[in-house]
């Protein structure tokens, strides 16, 4: 990592095992193609709402900028002030955006190691979002050497939607600016610290993610990757790692959006991964195949997207997704603002239905569709059970003096008295098992799974039609 | 042979069996006795195979997509096998020979793969969670994008291997050779390095990224 970076210094103030209780920071890499797709997703948003954000960039050079620098010309229209920085080359200058009185160019020093890196970060109390990164050397390649196409060209880093993580890179990106315009750092220092008090106010869309705003977002930046599969793959040298790389960021959009659900929870900021631990324990005991596994898991990590309401039905701001246990009243419209966001993608369809069917009761009194008995799939079935259980379980535990132990006996004994209404008797028998395990020691330990490699997750199961709705027509063989 | 009846389960003394190019697609082979047996080129898609032998088989060229396979393979060759979502958790792989297996999506949580010849494979993506690979010989393997949280790689030869991506998280990497190995943006919280050999290795945006 460029000592100086912008990269190497948030990475620097989140170390790991801090004490402080930051979180390490969680790497990925990037094929120029998915970068140019992920930051065009990003940018399109300014360009479809009034989030009037700052928008800070790092271009490498100033020939990146000059193949985007019509489209910032619109963004500009959007957006009270951008910064464009990027080595000087021919023309970079002169273009009509670069004119623009709230456009401001920085060229960097060529011996700056910004000029390696590939960042943009926007900033608004609405919408913020980054992609922040730095291109490898050319020996990093190793023997694969360095490739042919540009769009295979190599970058690590992140990208994120999460507020406090965008806002801090924007100081360290506007303070790295001091060195070349101190009136700019200036200037900006203001309008980041009035956005930074925006953001805290308790009405501001981008700690709140709700299906159409976030929701919204997480939509174009899964269409942009899947239809940026590049226009010739025969070209590259190796189509199949960029086509992954896509998918790979497709499911991470969700894995964020996910997790920044857990974080905006401070009374329950563990439960993907807790509810994940559950489910995989409860589909061991069970003998589940492998691949069902997985798609309980990942149903699990992804299951608060299901809960994420639209804005325009939010009564209170900020429990948008918390698991509703008095939740009952058949909704008038099936569709699951959430679970719809994850049809996007195909390969999620599975999920989608596992999701969209967590809340259907076993006497089939429940919702969406009042399924009944065996007709709920049986990963809705074990994820209903598992997040009513780790809820409940988490409420008692943040009550004083109570007992963690007694408190798992306490939500169980509850669960047994609603098998049969609420619960398929079978898997609450289950969880008793589990339970049981567990005070005799039996360790469950959840962890925050690698957002950056969710593939291993995915594969030919996850795109089942789960219900049979699907209208192949299947040949009957005569017997 | 009757293939009927293996098909249907009731015959599963199979020890030392030709089955050479069989169809035994979906046949129920749970707790079989194949040691020893011929089954180059037979088919074996969805087929159940937990706690079945299969020690010293051949399955050579076999198709074994999607079986279930938690079995003894001690030794067993698999060269050019098909395991693609094959279900091998906890099998007993060690010393087995899975070169030019096609691996797509196979699952080898806890799988024993000790000792086994995975030189050149392709496991991107697949989830090898708990696994023992002692001194499983994986150079220039491509385990992009890997689970391999708490795997143990003890003296696993790692030459050029690609671990971009990887969860290492917890793995046991002691003296294992990684010469020229690939490791951008692998997770590598608590895993143990100690005497590994990492010359020429790429540890960009990983916890071993030195600032320069």
């Amino acid at each position: 990592m460029l000592t100086g970076s912008i990269l190497q210094k948030l990475r620097d103030a989140h170390p790991a095992n801090s004490a402080e209780g930051k979180r390490a920071l969680n790497f990925g890499v990037y094929y120029k193609n998915t970068l140019v797709a992920l930051c065009h997703a990003l940018e399109d948003s300014i360009l479809e709402h009034d989030y009037a954000p700052l928008v800070i960039t790092a271009f490498q050079r100033g020939k990146w900028y000059l193949q985007e620098a019509d489209r910032y010309a619109h963004i500009a229209e959007k957006s009270p002030q951008i910064v464009i920085m990027a080595a000087d080359d021919a023309g970079f200058a002169e273009h009509p955006t670069s004119q623009r009185d709230n456009v401001a160019l920085v060229g960097l020093d060529e011996a700056d190691p910004v000029a390696q890196e590939w960042h943009l970060i926007i900033v608004s109390p609405d919408y913020t979002a980054m992609v922040l990164c730095q291109e490898l050397d050319e020996a990093d390649y190793l023997k694969a050497g360095f490739p042919n196409h540009d769009l295979e060209r190599k970058f690590y880093g992140l990208w994120t939607f999460e507020p406090s993580l965008v806002l801090e890179t924007a100081e360290l990106a506007i303070a790295h600016l001091g060195r070349y315009s101190p009136d700019l750092q200036q200037q900006l220092t203001e309008r980041l610290s009035a956005i930074q008090a925006q953001v805290l106010q308790e009405d501001a869309l981008c700690a709140s993610p709700t299906a159409d705003n976030l929701g919204d977002i997480v939509s174009r930046v899964v269409d942009y990757l899947q239809t940026h599969q590049p226009a010739d793959p025969q070209e590259f040298s190796d189509r199949f790692a960029v086509d992954d790389n896509l998918i790979s960021n497709e499911l991470q959009a969700y894995l964020r959006i996910a997790q920044l659900i857990d974080l905006t929870d401070l009374s329950n900021p563990m439960a993907a991964a807790e509810v994940a631990t559950l489910t995989e324990a409860m589909g061991q005991l069970l003998d589940l195949p492998a691949w069902q596994l997985h798609r309980l898991q990942l149903a699990s990590l992804l299951h608060r997207i299901a809960l994420i309401e639209s804005s325009t039905t939010l009564l209170s701001p900020g429990v948008s997704a918390r698991f509703d246990e008095d939740a009952t009243v058949p909704l008038s419209c099936p569709l699951i603002p959430g679970t719809q966001l994850l049809r996007r993608m195909s390969r999620l369809k599975a999920i989608a239905t596992i999701l969209t069917h967590h809340t259907e009761r076993w006497d089939g009194q429940g919702y969406p569709a009042g399924l009944r008995g065996d007709e709920i799939p049986l990963e809705s079935r074990i994820l209903g059970l598992a997040i009513a259980f780790q809820t409940r379980v988490t409420e008692l535990n943040a009550q004083p003096s109570t007992d963690p132990l007694q408190n798992l006996t306490t939500v169980l004994d509850q669960c047994k008295a609603e098998q049969g209404d609420r619960w398929d008797p079978k898997l609450v028998e289950t969880l008793a098992l589990l339970i049981a395990g567990v005070q005799q020691g039996l360790s469950l330990s959840a962890s925050v799974p690698k957002i950056a490699s969710g593939l291993w997750l995915l594969d030919s199961h996850s795109e089942d039609d789960l219900l049979g709705l699907s209208v192949e027509a299947n040949p009957v063989e005569a017997p | 042979m009757n293939i009927k009846e293996i098909h249907a389960g009731t015959l599963k003394q199979l020890a030392g069996a030709d089955l050479q190019d069989e169809d035994l697609s979906g046949a129920d082979l749970t707790r079989a006795n194949l040691a020893g047996a011929n089954l180059t080129g037979a088919v074996l898609t969805d087929a159940r195979l937990s706690s079945a032998r299969l020690d010293g088989a051949n399955l050579m060229g076999c198709d074994l997509s999607r079986a279930d396979l938690r079995a003894n393979c001690l030794g067993t060759n698999l060269m050019q096998s098909n395991l693609s979502e094959a279900d091998l958790r906890g099998s007993n792989l060690r010393g087995a020979n899975l070169m030019q297996a096609n691996l797509r999506r196979a699952v080898f949580t806890g799988a024993f793969l000790s000792g086994a010849n995975l030189i050149g494979v392709n496991l991107s993506g697949v989830d090898l969670r708990g696994a023992d690979l002692r001194g499983a010989n994986l150079s220039n393997a491509n385990l992009q994008n890997a689970n391999l949280r708490q795997a143990n790689l003890q003296g696993a030869v790692l030459t050029e291997v690609n671990l971009e991506e990887a969860d290492l998280r917890e793995a046991n990497l002691a003296g294992t050779n990684a010469a020229g190995a690939n490791f951008l943006c692998a997770e590598l919280e608590n895993a143990n390095l100690e005497g590994a050999n990492l010359s020429g290795a790429c540890v960009r945006g990983t916890l071993l990224d030195t600032n320069g």
